[in-house]
């Protein structure tokens, strides 16, 4: 999934699980003041912001630098420039020192956004670039299987030779070229061994 | 043997004709860390417990722990060849293994992948490695014997069909030993045997096949290894495995005899496994479920009811202990679980005593209504008697005079020990452990020097066998009467008398 966490190395479930928790509180003050949509795309911004700039990133989730410090460089940094209501929820977060969670908090704050919104995020490989006609004609077929909307995005493999392959969730349609090379491979060695093994004299060469 | 690639090539053409695309829909997950044979997934979200996962390059593991953000997969393969960020499949299907008769006679590894290179296994059919074992309306009593040919077991633990008979003891006291020579005992009774070998050392499991081979008892027998160096997933799958390719057999009216060697180093593979999985360590540091790990397995060791054909699998399972400390948890849930054990004990190992059986906490539980008749009517009293020996032993080291009853005793006690010595791979047929149990028993080796008793029994079973045939065929004709054996005016008890006194008249000392 393209929202996913982009984790380093490591897979932290504990940050995983404090951004569900931080996410939800975020998306009920939001929905409380009507400003769902606004609030998630300042707050993606917002992130944007401290991942591409290490020296913030760094000074916000570092154990060093107290509390109080970091609600003052986010009034600093982000006051004026994004709604009060996310400046105030920033400053929550870094007095908790909970900094480190955010890209968790994001990867969270959009799934339930999504669930919400009844929507779902589905990925599209091609071997090729396809046509915007080709995807919408595909998004529209895949919202009315899962009864949802689909938010689709592409990407270009060329391993897989050709088809597509859709994933959503974590729920993999493939159509790819090279899955069915495998599967007539596997099929093809299954059923020439079990002849072999029933009827040994007919491949018996002279 | 040469074999035409024409004719390959045409069934493969007929497949390729034959195939439908379709789209392959599944669950897939990305692995976040894999290392020591397990793995941590994302994503996987609806897959079950116990699920068959195909990793790229077709390595198998299984889900094993299902949290709330990830899933813990042990992994059943070449883990190195696995990294971070390896899309994972789930195969929707459980583990299973290749059953049937092409499994007799091999070395297979737990997956059913051959090590003997003796080629692939041949065998269409599968099992599943994990079941929920029969319950009680799918079976019936032990009622027939599965003899060990072992002189001591056979008549003071009885075992039978459908029965779990723990071998406990510290090392080297011979517990392979008596299993080993179990299997070597089935020829040509029909029984199936499977020698499990978990986390034991290639060159032991490379000498139990040898000597297997030797007395011909790989013709019937399948082992299944996963010695010390496989990684712990596979030794800790190793005895549902082995018990699958049993079950076979069983549910086909057959009778198998596995062997669990040995569940100690199971139990270890299995703790290995929870801690990496950071399951929480109860005692010993062994996970809660260690006790089910055990029952589930032995519980499949059983005797199928007439309406199912009757089948059977009779389970020796091993344990060893440390330092005879048998309240370990290990042992004591083993204990348990089983019919009864036969604990063996260093000191008497080291005193010359093969098998080193201590008598006293030996025991079989239910193997007493599968006893053959006639043994029951001998061996009945046999336990109490050497256990009053031991007792009485311990008394006379104290150097006090002895009435003539208490040496008579005594001088009985120790021929006794003498006549259930019993060399290693020579098992013996229950009639001749009637015979010569009777005989000492019943005070016809009481003249004989203590030291000349092996020699006296191995005269007298040649003696048997040869000149007075008549009297080994009328016993194996009747040992299942309830009146042989019993009283000394049974036609078939006055024949073995007969017989005693004749040959005892012609052995010199």
């Amino acid at each position: 999934m393209d929202q996913e966490v982009k984790h380093a190395t490591v897979f932290d479930s504990d940050q995983q699980q404090l951004g569900k928790v931080y996410a939800q509180a975020l998306l009920g003050f939001a929905q409380q003041a009507e400003a769902v949509d606004s609030l998630i795309e300042e707050f993606d911004a917002v992130v944007d912001t401290v991942e591409s700039t290490p020296q913030l990133k760094l000074a916000l989730e570092s154990p060093r630098i107290s509390g109080a410090e970091k609600e003052r460089l986010v009034e600093k940094i982000f006051g004026g420039k994004v709604s009060q209501d996310l400046v105030n929820f920033l400053k929550i977060v870094g007095a908790r020192d909970r900094f480190d969670c955010l890209a968790a908090i994001r990867a969270g704050a959009q799934r339930l956004h999504d669930e919400m919104a009844g929507r779902v995020q589905a990925t599209l490989t091609t071997a090729h670039e396809v046509d915007d006609s080709v995807r919408l004609k595909l998004q529209a077929k895949l919202s009315t299987v899962l009864g949802k909307e689909v938010g689709l995005s592409a990407k270009v493999d060329e391993a897989i030779i050709g088809g597509m392959v859709v994933r959503v969730g974590d729920t993999v349609y493939d159509g790819s070229v090279v899955n069915q090379l495998d599967r007539v491979r596997a099929k093809a060695v299954k059923r020439t061994t079990d002849a072999i093994r029933q009827e040994i004299g007919t491949f018996m060469a002279e | 043997m040469k074999i035409s690639a024409d004719e390959i090539a045409s069934v493969i053409q007929q497949e390729i004709a034959q195939y439908e695309s379709e789209i392959d829909i599944s669950e897939v997950g990305t692995v976040l860390e894999v290392g020591d044979g397990i793995a941590r997934v994302h994503g996987l979200t609806n897959v079950a417990a116990g699920e068959m996962v195909e990793f790229p390059g077709g390595i198998i593991g299984l889900a094993f722990n299902l949290e709330e953000n990830s899933v813990g997969v042990i992994i059943l393969g070449d883990y190195l060849k696995i990294n971070e960020g390896d899309q994972v499949k789930a195969l929707g299907t459980l583990l299973s293994v290749p059953v049937g008769d092409a499994v007799v006679g091999r070395v297979l590894d737990p997956l059913g992948n051959p090590l003997d290179g003796k080629g692939p296994v041949n065998s269409s059919e599968t099992r599943p490695v994990e079941i929920i074992a029969p319950g009680v309306a799918e079976r019936m009593p032990v009622h027939e014997p599965m003899q060990t040919g072992i002189k001591a077991v056979d008549a003071m633990t009885p075992i039978g069909r459908g029965q779990r008979e723990l071998v406990i003891g510290d090392r080297k006291t011979g517990k392979t030993a008596i299993a080993i020579d179990a299997i070597i005992n089935q020829k040509g009774s029909g029984v199936k045997c499977f020698y499990v070998a978990v986390g034991q050392k290639d060159s032991s499991v490379a000498g139990v096949i040898k000597v297997l081979e030797e007395n011909g008892a790989m013709d019937y027998t399948t082992v299944i290894v996963s010695g010390a160096s496989a990684p712990a997933p596979m030794q800790y799958i190793a005895p549902y495995a082995g018990t699958a390719m049993a079950e076979h057999f069983m549910w086909n009216k057959g009778h198998c005899l596995v062997v669990y060697d040995d569940l100690s180093k199971q139990a270890v593979a299995y703790r290995e496994l929870s801690l990496l999985m950071r399951r929480p360590p109860g005692r010993e540091a062994y996970p809660g479920d260690v006790f089910y790990c055990h029952s589930r397995l032995l519980e499949r060791s059983s005797k199928l009811s007439e309406e199912l054909g009757g089948g059977s699998i009779t389970s020796l399972p091993i344990i060893e202990t440390l330092e005879g400390e048998v309240s370990a948890y290990i042992p004591t849930n083993v204990i348990s679980i089983t019919d009864g054990q036969i604990y063996l004990q260093p000191d008497l190992f080291f005193a010359g005593v093969r098998p080193a059986m201590n008598a006293g906490i030996s025991v079989s539980r239910v193997g007493g209504a599968a006893q053959v008749k006639a043994m029951k009517n001998v061996a009945g009293s046999l336990r109490l008697d050497l256990a009053a020996f031991r007792e009485l032993e311990a008394f006379a080291q104290l150097g006090t005079d002895l009435d003539p009853a208490t040496q008579a005793r005594l001088d009985r006690g120790y021929r006794m020990v003498e006549l259930l010595k019993q060399p290693q791979y020579k098992p013996l047929n229950v009639v001749d452990q009637i015979m010569v149990i009777y005989a000492g028993t019943n005070g016809f080796i009481d003249k004989v020097p203590v030291n000349e008793v092996g020699r006296w029994e191995a005269e007298f079973l040649d003696f048997v066998h040869g000149k007075r045939k008549d009297v080994w065929d009328n016993l194996d004709a009747n040992k299942n009467n309830g009146d042989a054996m019993k009283k000394a005016d049974n036609e078939t008890t006055k024949l073995v008398r007969e017989a005693l006194e004749e040959f005892n008249q012609s052995f010199k000392a």
